[in-house]
């Protein structure tokens, strides 16, 4: 094995993969910091999984390179580049035990029988797993087996760990506390985590920076709360958390606000700078719908609607409403259950209130 | 007369209904009646005969300990049934590799060729093969015209002859159960292996083979039991000089009828089937190995 001098940054430039005539990754250019946790977010078929083959070198790039550090890794079979893969349903050796399994890597890299031993041990105890160690797979839970997969790829010290949608088969609650182990393991060890997900919550709760993919380009990336705050396009802004989509035409400029109409309704939405969009132009404003309340009518606010409430849906912590609107159509709305006031009814009219900050230009597409 | 059979047949018919396991004991009877026939009883005989003729008692099976030619005969019985075993694994082998891993497409073709030898007669592909391995056979001329050889090789009437007869016929049995079991392995496994930092060689012999042994050994029992038994090419291919027990058995009932030795040797070999599958059935799943699920 060849030593790990630290971690290094991981650089993807202009990568693409064809699959006949279909682009599955198209030029795609990211960097990878060392010791960040990186999630690859995107529908199914959006060519995340396909970036992260190349980056594992099960799968060659027809254009574009891969670096680690200065070292071009591009053609390097996967035997070589030591990086630990955590594969979706785990693909743990049926025939090894707990302790064999996690013991491969260090096995086919020939080191000494005594450090074999060590860094199996502190490996599984670091995922809780000691006590387990000389069963099967088959006889492991789900949530063991996902640990066992997670100690097997790090027990080598790799460069970055991999993971493929690893919780997927999970249940929710177990889910839920892997994820907590996952970012905790995350801090303690300081790999460079890059992960592949569908699950947008997923990706908000656990990484440093998301990368949002679809039909094989790279969208967007940012920290979670950069994303969640500053969607450049609507898909990004439906695709992390929900989104409603308010498209008129701008009436005019009024201070940093501009002010733009659809319907018979006017609205106020704060863009100031090299992003103000010019006189008659047609925007696109992504509202979340928990920026939207509920306020009594004829009250004073950048921005109000009427309309009659068609569906109405309990969560518990929050109301979500659907408000049919004249302007826009069907709107969502989500009110914490503490400031609702009166339950909602379905035909009832109300009015809906918003800030001209609360709103985000989007880019259509 | 109708109404007469209707009353017998009443009381018949009521005792079915309150015993539901009976019907189903009749319902199978006839398949049992068969086996019982045609199956149980002719093995019963040919046990009992062992032990009686020429006269009561064991002598027959002591020929095992002191008759030479005998073993001499199972000697060979046993040493082309495993060579046989050996050869058509490892060829069995590499073809299922390939089997599991070419395109679907490919993969149909293959299948093919795999499954045509089955549906051609036994004898026809043993005379095949005297086309191909007779002294002046396709083989030898073309050897010998390219200047390989000086002098045709022996390649039938030998047991050489033998092993490439039974090997080409074995093949398919072999195949089969090894692709059935090389197919469920997951593919992710190899790939895990290589990405933990196996070279491609090391993935296979550390991680696929390991997986693929319960069907390597599904086939051999398949292809050595097979083999001990087998009649019909030994008897072509070896002209008559290599002797394997069953055509021994066969010369000693119809050409020199002693019918003594004949069913102690047929005995030996249901014995020895028997217990090999009962030791085998301690490691592996038979049931599951033949495709009971």
């Amino acid at each position: 094995m060849s030593v790990s001098e630290g971690h290094r940054n991981l650089n993807i430039t202009g990568v693409e993969k064809r699959f006949g005539s279909f682009k599955a990754v198209d030029n795609v250019s990211l960097t990878v910091e060392r010791g960040e946790f990186l999630t690859l977010l995107g529908p199914s078929g959006s060519g995340k999984t396909t970036l992260l083959m190349m980056i594992a070198g099960f799968v060659q790039p027809d254009k574009g390179s891969i670096a680690l550090g200065a070292e071009q890794i591009t053609h390097l079979p996967p035997e070589r580049r030591d990086f630990g893969m955590v594969f979706q349903g785990y693909a743990l050796f049926p025939h090894l035990s707990v302790f064999d399994n996690v013991a491969f890597p260090l096995k086919v890299r020939k080191k000494p029988r005594a450090e074999i031993e060590e860094r199996v041990r502190s490996a599984l105890d670091l995922v809780q797993l000691t006590a387990q160690m000389d069963r099967l797979p088959r006889q492991l839970s789900g949530g063991q087996q996902q640990r066992v997969a997670l100690a097997r790829a790090m027990v080598f010290t790799p460069h970055l760990l991999l993971l493929d949608e690893p919780l997927s088969a999970l249940d929710k609650k177990l889910r839920a506390e892997l994820q907590e182990e996952l970012k905790r393991l995350h801090r303690k060890v300081g790999l460079t985590f890059i992960y592949v997900t569908h699950d947008q919550d997923e990706a908000l709760s656990m990484s440093d920076r998301i990368a949002i993919m679809r039909d094989g380009q790279l969208i967007q990336h940012g920290s979670p709360a950069e994303l969640y705050e500053n969607p450049s396009t609507a898909f990004v802004a439906d695709f992390l958390g929900k989104s409603n989509f308010l498209r008129g035409r701008v009436e005019t400029h009024a201070g940093d606000d501009i002010v733009f109409t659809s319907g018979r309704g006017r609205f106020r939405q704060r863009i100031s700078g090299a992003k103000r969009p010019p006189v008659g132009s047609e925007i696109a404003i992504a509202l979340r719908p928990e920026k939207i309340s509920i306020v009594p009518p004829g009250t004073e606010m950048a921005n109000t609607l009427t309309g009659t409430v068609t569906e109405w849906n309990y969560f518990g912590s929050e109301f979500r409403l659907v408000v049919s609107t004249q302007s826009f159509g069907s709107v969502a709305v989500a009110i914490p259950t503490w400031k609702s006031g009166v339950p909602p009814e379905i035909g009832q009219s109300l009015t809906l209130g918003w800030d001209a900050q609360a709103g985000m230009q989007v880019a259509e597409s | 007369m109708t109404a007469l059979v209707e009353t017998a047949r009443l009381p018949f018919a009521r005792r079915l209904r309150s015993h539901p396991a009976t019907r189903y004991w009749l319902m199978t009877a006839p398949a049992v009646l068969l086996m019982l026939v045609f199956y149980v009883y002719p093995i019963g005989r040919v046990l009992w005969m062992s032990i009686t003729i020429p006269e009561p008692g064991l002598d027959n099976y002591t020929l095992l300990a002191t008759s030479a030619s005998i073993q001499k005969m199972l000697w060979t019985t046993a040493r082309i049934s495993i060579l046989t075993t050996l050869v058509t694994l490892v060829l069995a082998y590499i073809v299922s590799y390939a089997l599991v891993h070419a395109t679907p497409h490919v993969q149909r073709w293959m299948f093919l060729g795999v499954v045509i030898p089955l549906w051609i007669s036994v004898l026809v592909r043993a005379f095949s093969w005297f086309i191909l391995l007779r002294r002046e056979g396709l083989i030898n001329t073309a050897l010998l015209t390219a200047g390989i050889i000086d002098t045709p090789l022996s390649l039938m009437w030998n047991e050489v002859g033998v092993m490439i007869g039974m090997v080409h016929f074995m093949l398919p049995f072999g195949i089969l159960p090894i692709y059935a079991n090389m197919r469920d392995i997951d593919r992710r496994c190899i790939a895990a292996a290589r990405g933990l930092g196996a070279r491609p060689f090391e993935a296979f012999w550390r991680i696929f083979f390991p997986l693929s042994l319960p069907g390597v050994v599904g086939a051999s029992i398949l292809v050595f039991i097979f083999s001990l038994g087998f009649f019909v090419t030994p008897a072509l291919l070896g002209g008559g000089k290599t002797l394997m027990v069953a055509e021994y058995i066969k010369v000693q009932i119809l050409e020199v009828v002693r019918w003594g030795v004949g069913t102690m040797l047929a005995t030996m070999l249901l014995v020895v089937i028997g217990v090999l599958l009962a030791v085998v059935s301690r490691v592996v799943n038979l049931r599951k190995l033949f495709g009971a699920g």
